[in-house]
């Protein structure tokens, strides 16, 4: 549950800075916060995002990070460095899940090198850091108010690449989860029909959620509406031969938003239907009191969720048990860009209470 | 006196511990037919003028929702009252506590030992890893157990309400069969004894067409869950063998679903009435098989420990190890 690397030297700096770092599949997006007791005060020192294609290795972007902020003169303030990364932690180094060219990142190489504190976390975790660190109502989209318990326990579901999952214990710690990983659950007869055609691309008995919720899964589903009706989807679309999995999603998902094509909408619709349906689950499995916070590329599709409100709220709301609680669960989407970077400057920053997970 | 209370639907058992060199130690234990009484308050009050013992602290896991130290049981027409329980008791209100039935379970897990448990996978767990509890009974419940930086606390957990995820032709012409007989359907409507004869109506009414006449009668007159898997085990009813082989495959995905979403490091725990009855069935393969069949998340998963509780006096334990929290909580220097 996160890994802190201490600082190899000791000096002592005043109006300490702590990078936040979001390494993503594309980009690596760094922000530096000045970070005072448990909030987060002031306005953000600088905020740099660089193509992380362009760079050999995290390291070398880094040093380019570091020369900004050598420029604007607030290099030795650099006193931690936060990483949120998309892969899992071990140990001390983690290995990149995504389409990146680069090796293994090892945290403790990163801390001697640059000679500051060093964390790393896993990019849900991140987010969970950031939301733990204090949201403000203009960092949200609330879609269903609630009855929120302050102390209750969060949850937090961010389609991506992948589809990731976390929760907040009694509203402060956060924990992991791999929940996207479980069986999904077709509702109606066209979800049946989308299950057996995400069968045989993965086995009976094994699509999960994240094979319909994350980029992949969005372009499955149009793939899927595409094969129904006897269409050539990437004619329709004028898909460009070698369009990145990532590209095609954000592609049909600025379709359906703009309206402008049937079957990205019908897509669309599809696969917001089933993150209500998950949203439903995750809220039962957590008890989710203290609300669900939907995360990750949600932020793009809110005008479409907007759009069909209603529609997502009630079937979020669908279940027969138990009664009386999901109309309570607050729901928002996080609409605050840097919201990974912040929660991995908190991380590093607030030494957070000392839990070994 | 330490007073600790499994209230169940046909039993109550009942113990009092007294502490003996800084540990908890029987001194009296009872079961009473839950039935035969009005309220808690009349058992509780029978074990004080059996025992003669002055109360410092009690503790009781029901099967209800828990609010405000009340509880409404559900399978018994009592309204359970901490208060009323104190005043008998003739210690403040606030010594009296009421689990949820799960939460009980939930904290016995640490007192465990070997013998109590039957391990399906020994794992590799994690030092204050999240644990989880899945535990089907008369229902489905779930339970995440997370450490808080002291001890293991229970998280409450809905989760038997989840959707419920077909694997197989077979489990989506099942989920197709409930839909039409209850719209909407959860892990809980095949998870747990009416689930199980869920499962027995829909192999009945599909493949074998009839249920022969031995069969009805037995339904009538004993607890139908308990005579598919008896049949089942002793392997001389195909339906019921059908149902059952379904039933421990589909246990065995929610639970690896449960895994995950807790991501549960530190062990995953099999409570509840019905494991332990099946355990043989459950031995067969198909229970782990559908555990650890998570794709890219299967190598994970098998690092879990899985193991099954057969210790009927896992809350037991629970209301005694909260218990002794409280007292740690309360001796605290002021």
């Amino acid at each position: 549950m996160g890994i802190v690397i201490e600082s190899p030297s000791k000096r002592v700096v005043r109006n300490q800075l702590y990078l936040g770092v979001d390494v993503g599949g594309t980009n690596v997006r760094a922000t530096a916060y000045p970070l005072r007791h448990e909030n987060v005060e002031g306005a953000k020192a600088f905020a740099t995002s660089l193509k992380a294609n362009d760079y050999p290795s995290l390291k070398d972007a880094l040093v380019e990070v570091m020369g900004v902020a050598e420029s604007i003169g607030v290099r030795n303030r650099i006193t931690g460095m936060g990483f949120g990364i998309a892969g899992p932690l071990n140990g001390n180094k983690v290995k990149l899940t995504n389409n990146t060219g680069w090796q293994e990142i090892d945290l403790d190489e990163l801390a001697h090198e640059f000679g500051v504190k060093v964390g790393g976390l896993n990019d849900l975790e991140a987010t969970a850091w950031g939301i733990v660190s204090g949201l403000k109502i203009t960092d949200i989209e609330v879609l269903q108010t609630g009855k929120p318990d302050f102390l209750g326990d969060k949850a937090i579901i961010a389609p991506g690449t992948g589809l990731g999952e976390g929760r907040i214990i009694e509203g402060k710690n956060p924990r992991p989860s791999e929940g996207g990983h479980s069986d999904f659950a077709p509702k109606g007869e066209e979800q049946k029909a989308l299950l057996s055609y995400l069968e045989e691309l993965y086995g009976e008995g094994k699509v999960t959620y994240e094979d319909v919720l994350s980029g992949q899964g969005l372009v499955d589903i149009a793939y899927f509406l595409a094969k129904l009706n006897d269409e050539e989807y990437d004619e329709g679309l004028g898909f460009d031969q070698g369009m990145s999995t990532e590209a095609l999603a954000t592609k049909i998902a600025k379709q359906a938003r703009t309206g402008t094509h049937q079957l990205s909408m019908n897509a669309m619709n599809i696969y917001t239907d089933v993150l209500a349906q998950e949203v439903s689950n995750l809220a039962v499995k957590e008890k989710a009191t203290g609300g669900i916070y939907l995360g990750g590329t949600t932020k793009h599709d809110l005008p479409f969720i907007l759009g069909k409100r209603s529609r997502f709220l009630h079937i979020f709301q669908a279940k027969r048990k138990p009664q009386g609680f999901l109309p309570n669960v607050p729901l928002a989407v996080i609409t605050k860009d840097d919201i990974n970077q912040l929660g991995a400057a908190y991380f590093i920053g607030h030494k957070p209470i000392k839990i070994s997970v | 006196m330490y007073l600790v209370g499994d209230i169940g639907g046909t039993k109550t058992n009942i113990v009092a511990l007294e502490k003996v060199d800084k540990k908890f130690k029987p001194v009296f234990e009872n079961s009473y037919p839950s039935k035969n009484y009005d309220s808690l308050r009349s058992i509780v009050k029978e074990v004080v003028e059996e025992t003669k013992h002055e109360a410092v602290s009690a503790c009781f896991g029901v099967a209800g929702p828990v609010k405000n130290g009340r509880c409404e049981a559900t399978n018994l027409p009592w309204l359970i009252d901490s208060k009323k329980i104190a005043e008998v008791l003739k210690i403040k209100p606030e010594k009296v506590f009421l689990l949820n039935d799960l939460e009980a379970a939930a904290y016995g897990i640490e007192s465990m030992e070997e013998k109590d448990l039957y391990v399906f996978n020994k794992g590799n767990p994690q030092k204050y890893g999240t644990k989880c509890l899945l535990s089907a009974g008369t229902g489905l419940g779930e339970s995440i157990i997370v450490w808080d930086g002291t001890s293991y606390k229970p998280i409450p957990s809905e989760g038997g309400h989840t959707d419920f995820a077909p694997r197989t032709k077979i489990e989506i012409d099942l989920l197709n069969y409930l839909i039409n007989k209850y719209g909407r359907v959860s892990y809980e409507r095949i998870l747990c004894g009416p689930g199980l004869i869920n499962v027995y109506d829909f192999f009945a009414e599909t493949e074998f067409k009839d249920t022969p006449h031995w069969l009805l009668e037995r339904f009538k007159n004993e607890d139908p869950s308990a005579v598919v898997s008896e049949l089942a085990m002793e392997k001389k009813d195909e339906c019921c063998e059908k149902t059952l082989e379904l039933f421990v495959s589909v246990y065995g995905a929610e639970t690896g679903n449960l895994a995950l979403k807790a991501l549960a490091t530190g062990g995953v725990y099999i409570g509840g009435g019905i494991a332990p009855k099946i355990l043989t069935k459950m031995k067969e393969g198909a229970f782990m098989q559908s555990f650890t069949n998570k794709g890219r998340l299967s190598v994970m998963v098998a690092q879990m420990p899985v193991k099954v509780i057969l210790n009927d006096k896992l809350p037991l334990y629970g209301c005694a190890n909260y218990l002794r929290m409280q007292t740690i909580h309360i001796a605290a220097p002021v």
